[in-house]
């Protein structure tokens, strides 16, 4: 976990994929592609779904260890209407009902769109982007231009690559902090990413293993 | 000679060759004859002999000879590795087919057909049918298969060691294993180059019935004369650099005192250079000079063939895109520019040339760097020692079997033992254990572990004991991404006003922007827009730019021929230099010898040198760059047990550098001890754990089975929802589903292909064996220095990525400092746009 400070506000930077306001007591994560292995399937491509539990799992691990009294989700919730199936809605519901006095809500992302209703048993609130939360705006997309207010968002799946002559290269998953907004990795596990180009003055926490790293 | 009732109609094909003024060779007569007999068998002849009709006459006789009447359909079935060649194959085939037997019907199918000629073939194939092993896998999902195919007689499988050691080979076995089943007595012929092992290559194309096989070659011999263009003065610091283009004036001598040649580079970035460089040297050239390598449109490619046939061109630059098909008699020149790394290789290329009965075949080696004057030296020498490399079939890919079997249950459903019996008599699955067939079968109508035993996956269903598809998405699906030639995501090259270009890598496009210019077969073009896998371009007046590069393809070193490099360097370490190549080399080996060592036959020399990048390893085994890739991981992983660290791997044909960040001392015992061939396997599948190598092959499997479809360039997107890449899905396998077969299929396909653990294993041994040299040079050798400069370098790490992080300086990768290729200005552009 890395501790730093946007918009005057303290946050964590987690390496499970998700980022905790201490004060205000809030969870954000985004891209969580739920049932995405299933649509997978549902298409006749062989793939476990297995991923689903531990997605959820780790989710479980942070709520723990954090205990947020709100959560919110930056977008793609849900990867496709094809893979909320019946076994993949009732796995998650069951882990709604552990935590079912955490106040949950939903920045549509664009496969929210397209995946249809929420359960009302999800007892998930949905809302448009920008969400405006105390000093900050949530939303799926970046903002293409200075936004009014400082934004936390998601979509792009970001990661890095840093090299080394003498380390070689690797990439990362990563945050990425820019003057306007904050850009989280996709918390889903069977879910891609883009390589990002920062600019100069940004700055980039990356995600190895069980830390985060600011990289220069 | 055969039966009499063949007489008659052998007579007519011998007077059919006479009026074309020509006789039958007598390994043709003998093809016939066993062809007339029933039999089935491998015909194995140097290129350009007469291979084709060797196996058509055989089937035509015993046609002309039967009654007539009989039921029109599919009499002959020709399997032709390329697309491209399938055209020729047609023309070649219908001259004497439309003679001898007019009212046979002779066509094509390969992916560039038509729709409704599909439809047409869908009904009824033809009596001479030619295609490829992926055309053939879709017609084996169609329902009515084994009609299409009931009369048949005979499969001809030409430029069978093409075939043979890919994948794509043993998508074509499974075909093949198919055809017997529906028609028993079909007989099969093989056509291939020589090979090293073509009792073998007979045997995987017979499969259980193979000892029933003949064997026809030819006797007689083709002259080979092998010249090397020598710089007059060369690099004592030999690094694939220049490629060669120094060399430029004494090549065009020889193109310009040549009827006609064919200039061979071992990438098509390097063609498009050399065709560039020739016409910028000799403005001459301009319209008589011609640019043929695998990613340039096929009608262009099929324009600059047509002349080369017709004699109207002087010089044809290409890739292997021109090392098989038809032969060109016009030329009777070969030039190949870099070492061909293999015997057989720089043979086949060689017999390009002088192609008539009698012909010499001329090739003349121009190198691209100075060692290369060694091997090609020593593959004249395994020329001399007829040393050809043979071709090792691949032996059960899980990944082609999925493919196979869905395409099976498509066409006519398959029942459980009958399918697995029939698998079994192929020679790539005789050993396919019930485990594994039923994981495969697990695997399709299944599909790995989920979360509840109710479930959505739909592909193969099961209908009692029967396996079929009904899914019609399933089916299109299927149908689209059937075959195995697998490549990196291209993107079609099209002009604005109409008209393809070619196809380049997506990783090329990707570092460009609108209004750049790229070099691209042989045209200057600028980027317009980028549209659905489609780069849109017009013609640019810029004087140069960027050449894309493709990936992989880059062969190693073959066996046969590093055998005799070990050799030649020897000798030459002891003061004899056999020939003008060595010759030349003499100042490069002396400056090794002085500032290190020469490589003796019996020593295995290693150099070492710690300055502030680390520790520099160098050992030079001279056995090809994919055993050396497998060396260099396993020195690394082994010297991290002392202590962890992380290296980054350098390797070539001759030897590998290992560069680690952590210094170690550097004696006999280390040495040894690193290089040991105990616990061999356990140390590698450790390796193949913490490498990427792995999971790069599990690209190759996830295209194979499906898992990752990417459909044709050009074609339009795929359902954005279920698009995935092949190392995500081999991190979640790995992960969530770690029985997975395809998995560990990846782990051997790089035990045997990549890191040729064969071989790898008799280099441990001979290296066991060896004395061991190590010199601790003041500067780094003339050896050393292309490992030194390599920027393609693998990272091995022992440590964990966050210790390995927090030492790392956090350096992003400027984009920048990754250039999109090789950048090359035109002097004469004037003169390209005549």
């Amino acid at each position: 976990m890395l501790k730093t400070e946007i918009n005057n506000t303290e946050i964590y930077l987690l390496p499970e994929r998700a980022v905790f306001m201490p004060d205000s007591k809030i969870l954000f994560l985004s891209d969580l592609h739920l049932g995405k292995t299933t649509a997978f399937r549902s298409a006749g491509i062989s793939v476990p779904e297995t991923n689903l539990i531990s997605d959820l799992e780790r989710l479980t691990l942070i709520i723990n260890s954090y205990k947020p009294e709100k959560m919110i989700i930056l977008g793609d919730l849900f990867h496709a209407r094809q893979g909320k199936t019946k076994a993949v809605l009732e796995t998650v519901s069951s882990w709604r009902l552990i935590h079912k006095d955490l106040e949950i809500t939903l920045v549509e992302g664009n496969h929210d769109k397209n995946s249809g209703k929420l359960n009302a048993g999800l007892n998930i609130t949905t809302a448009e982007e920008p969400h405006l939360i105390g000093n900050f705006a949530c939303s799926h997309y970046p903002p293409e231009s200075a936004p009014e207010k400082f934004t936390l968002c998601g979509h792009i799946h970001p990661a890095v690559r840093l090299y080394d002559r003498r380390h070689g290269s690797a990439v990362f998953r990563c945050f990425h902090l820019t003057k306007h907004y904050l850009l989280l990795p996709a918390f889903g596990s069977f879910t891609g990413t883009h390589k990002i180009t920062p600019a100069k003055s940004d700055r980039i926490f990356v995600i190895a293993d069980d830390q985060v790293l600011e990289a220069g | 000679m055969p039966a009499a009732k063949y007489s008659h109609a052998l007579q007519r094909v011998l007077d059919w060759f006479k009026s074309r003024d020509m006789e039958p060779f007598g390994f043709q007569k003998r093809a016939w004859e066993a062809q007339l007999k029933g039999k089935s068998g491998l015909i194995h002849t140097k290129t350009g002999t007469g291979k084709t009709y060797a196996a058509l006459f055989g089937p035509v006789i015993k046609a002309m000879s039967a009654k007539k009447s009989r039921k029109r359909g599919l009499r002959i079935l020709w399997i032709t590795p390329l697309r491209a060649l399938a055209a020729d194959t047609l023309k070649s085939l219908s001259l004497p087919v439309k003679d001898l037997l007019p009212e046979w019907e002779i066509d094509l199918r390969t992916a560039d057909v038509s729709q409704a000629k599909r439809v047409k073939q869908s009904k009824r194939l033809p009596e001479v049918f030619i295609t490829t092993p992926e055309s053939l896998s879709i017609l084996i999902t169609y329902p009515n298969f084994a009609e299409l195919i009931e009369s048949l007689e005979a499969v001809i499988l030409d430029e069978w060691h093409e075939l043979l050691g890919s994948k794509r080979g043993v998508l074509t076995e499974l075909a093949l294993a198919r055809v017997k089943k529906i028609v028993p007595g079909v007989s099969l012929w093989g056509l291939s180059a020589t090979l090293g092992n073509t009792q073998k290559a007979l045997e995987v194309l017979l499969g259980k019935d193979s000892s029933k096989g003949v064997l026809i070659g030819d006797t007689q011999k083709k002259e080979v004369e092998i010249h090397t263009i020598v710089p007059s003065e060369i690099d004592k610091f030999p690094w694939a650099g220049h490629l060669g283009i120094v060399l430029l004036p004494a090549v065009l001598e020889v193109i310009n005192s040549s009827r006609s040649s064919l200039l061979f580079t071992n990438t098509r970035s390097q063609a498009e250079i050399w065709f560039q460089s020739l016409l910028d040297a000799d403005p001459d050239l301009a319209g008589q000079t011609g640019l043929h390598h695998g990613s340039i449109d096929k009608k262009e490619r099929q324009a600059v063939e047509y002349l080369l046939d017709q004699g109207k061109m002087k010089c044809v630059v290409c890739t292997s895109s021109l090392d098989l098909g038809v032969d060109f008699s016009p030329v009777d020149t070969v030039i190949q520019v870099g070492s061909p790394k293999g015997i057989a290789r720089l043979l086949q290329r060689a017999g390009r040339s002088g192609h008539k009965p009698g012909g010499v075949s001329r090739i003349y080696c121009v190198p691209t760097n100075s060692l290369e004057l060694l091997e090609f030296s020593s593959a004249r020498e395994g020329i001399k020692r007829n040393f050809i490399e043979p071709r090792t079939p691949v032996l059960k890919p899980l990944d082609v079997l999925a493919q196979h079997a869905v395409s099976v249950a498509i066409g006519s459903g398959f029942e459980y033992d009958d399918f697995y019996a029939e698998l079994k008599s192929s020679h790539a699955y005789a050993d396919l254990t019930k485990a594994e067939f039923d994981w495969v079968i697990d695997f399709i109508t299944r599909g790995g572990p989920t979360l509840t035993a109710y479930d959505d996956f739909s592909k193969v269903k099961s209908e009692g004991s029967r396996f079929v598809v009904t899914d019609s998405h399933v089916i299109r699906r299927h149908r689209m991404s059937v075959g195995t030639i697998t490549s990196e995501a291209e993107i079609l090259v099209k002009y604005m006003s109409g008209g393809r270009v070619g196809a380049v890598e997506e990783s090329f496009v990707s570092k460009l922007k609108a209004g750049d210019s790229f070099i691209f077969a042989g045209k200057v073009l600028e980027y317009v827009k980028l549209r659905d896998m489609t780069l849109y371009v017009k013609k640019s007046n810029a004087q140069g730019g960027p050449i894309p590069q493709w990936m992989g393809g880059r062969m190693p070193l073959s066996n046969e021929l590093s055998l005799i490099l070990r050799e030649r360097l020897d000798e030459a370490g002891r003061g004899i230099f056999a020939d003008h190549e060595m010759k030349k080399l003499k100042p490069l080996i002396d400056l090794q010898k002085s500032w290190s060592a020469v490589p003796a036959k019996n020593k295995i020399l290693a150099e070492h040198k710690t300055d502030r990048e680390g520790l520099h390893l160098f050992i030079y085994p001279f056995e090809g760059k994919l055993v050396h890739e497998g060396l260099a991981s396993l020195v690394a992983y082994r010297l991290s047990q002392y202590k962890k660290s992380t290296f980054t791997l350098s390797t070539n044909d001759y030897g590998f550098e290992v560069l680690s960040s952590e210094i170690y001392t550097i004696n006999d015992q280390v040495l040894r001890r690193v290089l040991s061939t105990e616990n061999l396997l356990d140390d590698i599948l450790l390796i193949l754990n913490t490498s990427e190598m792995a999971k790069r092959k599990f690209r190759d499997i996830a295209r194979v089975t499906g898992l990752v479809f990417q459909g044709y360039p050009g074609s339009g997107k795929t359902p954005r929802q279920v698009q995935a890449s092949s190392s995500l899905f081999y991190e979640v396998f790995r992960k969530y589903d770690p029985e997975n077969m395809l998995i560990k299929q990846a782990v051997r396909e790089v035990l045997e292909n990549q890191l040729e653990q064969m071989r790898l294993t008799s280099t441990l041994k001979r290296i066991s064996e060896s004395e061991l040299q190590i010199i601790e040079p003041e500067n780094f050798s003339p050896l050393a220095f292309p490992l030194l400069v390599d920027r393609l370098r693998e990272t091995l790490t022992t440590e964990r990525l966050s210790e390995r992080v927090s030492k790392m300086k956090l350096r992003l990768e400027k984009e920048a400092d990754r250039k999109p290729g090789i950048i090359i200005r035109r002097k004469n552009a004037e003169n390209r746009n005549k």
